[in-house]
Formats: structure tokens, sequence, C-alpha cells
């Protein structure tokens, strides 16, 4: 789009600073002429309870994320509960009041863990998928719901993907890392990567990273599930390794990111088709020329990661798909204490995967752990710009980036915005993949949890430009 | 004193609310916090509300059953914190 309007009324554009209280950037158009402009960065709503019908929910137990209904303009936040099971509210953004208007809180599974929540919106069907690791024995579940617009949740019956340790003697489902759903929108078929009981290398919990594809039943949000598929073979580099996974509209298949690659580990980036409804992996391609950049841990003991750029194993999303660009944005983590975690591009041509080894150093906070840092990406479709966050042991601090398919840019790396000065707060979260121009004028939407309370926060940034 | 909510089938505890919280059990859904929690899986035909009990020191559902006085499967419990603790998942907090 290139800007076609000088002057209105007599006065240059760049000394309008709205019309009607719209700024120049969410005008596309001024009596049919293209108009192209800028808007700053800028917090619009700062560090903010999720709340279930006005209240201040209190109900997190370490786990939030989000994605986007576009039909209904509602954000679908689900987090774990304080005691046991996992809940979602939906909300609307107010911009009288600048805030999000949530509704009741909607009971997705009643009791136990709701670990490494994941969650993705489905155009193709109007639903909401959900994912989570829980039960007695961390068995893996899925569900599917339709969102109605009083803001509550239909709900079909829950699926289990994979039994735990009731079912494989001993082990444990792992690696559900809060993206580890990926809806593909041109055939409403749902993704879910983790690491499978089913599928063991040693122990309890150290398994090979897996995928099943999901289909549901639209009559009743039935879900029924393909076979499961070794997605990467892990082994001694990396315990626990991890992937995490992301739909690619342009070649309208999934990518994933892992670091399972037998005796050695790394970042790795690999496609993943429908094949004959099965999850086919495919061109497994490393990250090359960065030798201490890794995605939870260099693999000299378990996810040992001390920095990174969207929290590592505590990190909620780690990945971002650029459409201005068509490229995957992806986080490293560090392990050596000194090196600064990076963002590295990577494209899926359809048939293999291309590195752009350059990378940009964040600036942001950078600490990985536990008991409270761990930040997660997010981008604008709005602006064609990136956010990624971290904890600098004082303050949880974000920063903004954007790529043009050569080179990063930070537009903020002298400013960061400061999310919540706290030495723990707003981790294991997420952010939504699917465009949310609409909800707040092109702002996006991220949320984390506060360490000290287990409560879900959220904010909402504009991103600028 | 407190008010459950409880799976028929097992004695599994649900929810361990105020007395004085606003539940609403019907043959479709359940509704506490004045409504302002939803579930459509806990119905009067699978679940029953139990009013006049103690609450348990730490309540977190899945681990405990009641009946005429509380149980805390320990072994599942304890199972769940060491993986948690291998994995760098959050430990579970429940006591009798």
């Amino acid at each position: 789009m290139a800007n076609q309007v000088e002057k209105i009324n007599a006065i240059a554009i760049t000394d309008i600073e709205n019309l009607n209280g719209k700024t120049d950037a969410n005008i596309e158009k001024f009596n049919g002429k293209e108009l192209t402009g800028t808007v700053d960065p800028s917090t619009i709503v700062g560090y903010t309870a999720v709340q279930q019908s006005g209240s201040a929910t209190t109900d997190a137990q370490y786990g939030v994320n989000m994605t986007y209904d576009e039909d209904n303009n509602f954000v679908y936040v689900q987090y774990a509960l304080e005691g046991g099971g996992g809940g979602a509210v939906l909300g609307a953004y107010n911009s009288g009041t600048t805030s999000v208007d949530f509704g009741a809180e909607q009971t997705v599974e009643s009791s136990n863990a709701f670990s490494g929540n994941s969650c993705d919106y489905d155009k193709y069907n109007n639903r909401v998928w959900s994912a989570w690791i829980g039960g007695g024995d961390n068995t893996i579940y899925a569900r599917c719901g339709t969102i109605a617009s009083n803001k509550t949740i239909s709900w079909g019956t829950t699926l289990t993907i994979q039994g735990g340790a009731n079912t494989v003697s001993g082990k444990y489902n792992q690696g559900l890392l809060h993206q580890g759903v990926a809806v593909d929108q041109s055939t409403g078929k749902c993704l879910v990567v983790w690491n499978s009981a089913a599928d063991n290398i040693s122990g309890g919990s150290n398994h090979h990273p897996n995928a099943v594809i999901l289909t549901v039943d639209t009559s009743d949000n039935s879900i029924t599930k393909s076979s499961a598929v070794r997605m990467a073979t892990g082994g001694s580099g990396q315990s626990f390794p991890a992937i995490k996974c992301h739909y690619d509209p342009d070649n309208t298949e999934w990518v994933a990111v892992t670091d399972a690659n037998g005796s050695s580990t790394g970042i790795y980036a690999l496609r993943i088709t429908d094949s004959s409804g099965d999850p086919l992996a495919a061109n497994q391609t490393a990250l090359g020329s960065n030798t201490s950049h890794f995605l939870q841990g260099d693999g000299s003991s378990d996810h040992n990661a001390s920095k990174g750029a969207a929290g590592g194993r505590y990190g909620g999303h780690w990945m971002v798909y650029d459409t201005n660009v068509n490229r995957f944005i992806v986080a490293s983590a560090t392990a050596d204490g000194s090196t600064v975690p990076k963002h590295f591009a990577f494209e899926n041509t359809g048939s293999g995967i291309t590195w752009d080894t350059g990378g940009q150093q964040i600036s942001h906070g950078d600490g990985i752990s536990g008991s409270g840092k761990g930040g997660t990406m997010a981008f604008s479709h709005a602006r064609n710009r990136f956010i990624s966050h971290g904890n600098n042991g004082s303050a949880d601090t974000l920063e903004i980036f954007s790529y043009d398919g050569t080179d990063f840019t930070s537009h903020n790396d002298s400013s960061l915005i400061t999310i919540v000065s706290d030495s723990n707060g707003f981790y294991r979260g997420g952010a939504s993949m699917q465009d949310m121009s609409a909800f707040a004028g092109g702002a996006i939407m991220v949320v984390g949890t506060d360490y000290d309370s287990r409560d879900p926060k959220y904010i909402i940034i504009e991103t600028g430009g | 004193m407190a008010k459950i909510i409880k799976r028929k089938s097992d004695n599994l505890v649900i929810r361990v609310l105020a007395d004085d919280n606003v539940v609403n059990l019907t043959s479709d859904s359940c509704t506490w916090n004045d409504g302002g929690i939803y579930s459509q899986d806990i119905k009067t035909s699978t679940h029953e509300i139990v009013t006049g009990v103690t609450a348990p020191t730490k309540f977190f559902s899945g681990y405990f059953t009641y009946d005429t006085d509380w149980s805390l499967d320990t072994s599942s419990l304890n199972s769940y914190n060491t993986m948690a603790d291998e994995v760098g998942l959050p430990r579970i907090e429940a006591e009798l």
C-alpha cells in the first residue's frame, strides 16, 4: 500500500495527530485514496489480571495461554486452576475503558494438572482447540469447542490422545510446551506435538517427539485422532527433548522446531504434512554457524539454558510466523552464561527449510527459571512486527522487532517496555498465533503467569509501525 | 465449614468451596461463585453437593475423595511430584 494522501484541508498529514480519534496507522483510505502512516509503540493495557465475570481470577497454577476468535472478536484465555483442572474465559476489548471485558469462567477440565496448556483457533470450522497434560498419570488430552456470542463455550467430549503411567507402565507424557497445537486453517485439522509416553527413550519421562492430527465432528464437537507418529528422534543429545509447532499458511502445512537429533542437539526446523491422515515429518534442518544457541539447553544437563529470548523450557511461544516476509522467527536460549540469545529466521519453501544464520541479539531481559522467569513471542499482523520479553532480575521487559527478509531491526532496544517491575512476573504464558488486528486497533495481547500469586495476567501492546 | 462438589461414582472431590458460595447444580450443568464459573461436565446425574464439610489443609482436585471422611491418594501425588521435579514442572501441593 502506498501513501497517496499528503494534505487534509491544507494541513500536512504529519501535523495531524488523529481524525475522529483514529490515528493514521488505523486509517487505510481517505476519500478512496490509500493512506499509510505510523504509530508509536506503546502500552495500551499494562499488567492486568485476567478476570472472570468482572472479578480478578486467582486461579492459575503456573500456566496460561491464549488465542483469538475473529468471528466474535473475542480473546480466548485458558489457564490452570488453583484447585486443579483448567478453565477458560472469553473477552472483548472495551475501547472506552481500555480493558478487556471477560465473561464467566468455562471449565475445560475439572481435576488434576493442566500442564503445558496449548490452544489455537480454527477459522475453517469456527472452533477453539485446546490440549493439555493432566489426569492422575500425565495423560495428554484434547478438546474442541464452539464459542458463542455470550462468551460461553460448548465443548465436545474430551479426547485422550495418549494415556500416561497407568497405560504405559511408569511412563509419563511430557513436552507439551505451550505451543503444541496448531490448526491447518485450510482444512480445520489440528496438529498436536509432544513427547509421547508410548515412544520412550529412557526413564519415565524422556521420550521422542511425536504428533497426531485431530479431526472434529462439527455435529457434536467430538474429536477423532490419527496414528501417533514420531517427528524427531531424541537420544543422548538432549534429555526431555522439545518440540513446538506452527501453521504455515503459504504452504498449507505445519512447521515445527525441535532440539531432538540423536546424540547431538541444537536448533532444528522441520516440515510436517498430512500424509493420508497421519502426520509426516520432512526436511529436518539444523541452524548452522551458531554453536552456542539452543532451544532449552546445550545437552550437558537437562534443559540447562540460563538465558533465553523466549524463556527456554519455562517460556511460552518460541516461534512466530511473519506473514509479511513469509518467514518463521524462532527464539534461542544459551547455556554458557555469557552468550546473548538471539532470534533467527527461516523459510519453509514447501520442499525444504532455509535458515538465515545471522540472527538478532535481544536487549530485553533473558533470565530463565522455573521460579518465575520465562517469556514468550508474539507477532503483530497489523504492523508486521514481533515482540519477545523476559526478566532481567528486577523487571520483565519487552522488545519490538521486525525482519525484512534479510535484516532484523530492534525498534526499542534503548527504550524497552517494562511489563512489571518484579523479579518473577509474567512467565509460562503465550499469545495468539491468529491475526488479532481487529481486536484493539492493531495492538496485540500477551498473557503470562504472576509467579508469586499464580494469577494469570495480560498486557495489550501497540508495537508501532 | 465448607461445601464440596463431588463425583458420585467414586467420591472424587472436584471443588472445595466456602459454605456460603452460591452453587447451582442442574441436570445440564453447574455454576458456582454465583454464576462466575460454569461447567457443562458437572450435573445432577453424575455429581452431588455436600455441605458442612471441614476442608482439608491444602486441596487439589484429582487426589482427594470424600465419603464420610477425607482420603488423600498420596501414592499418586508423590509419583506426580517426583516426575514434576525431574522435568521442571511445578509440584502439586495437597495436604489432608
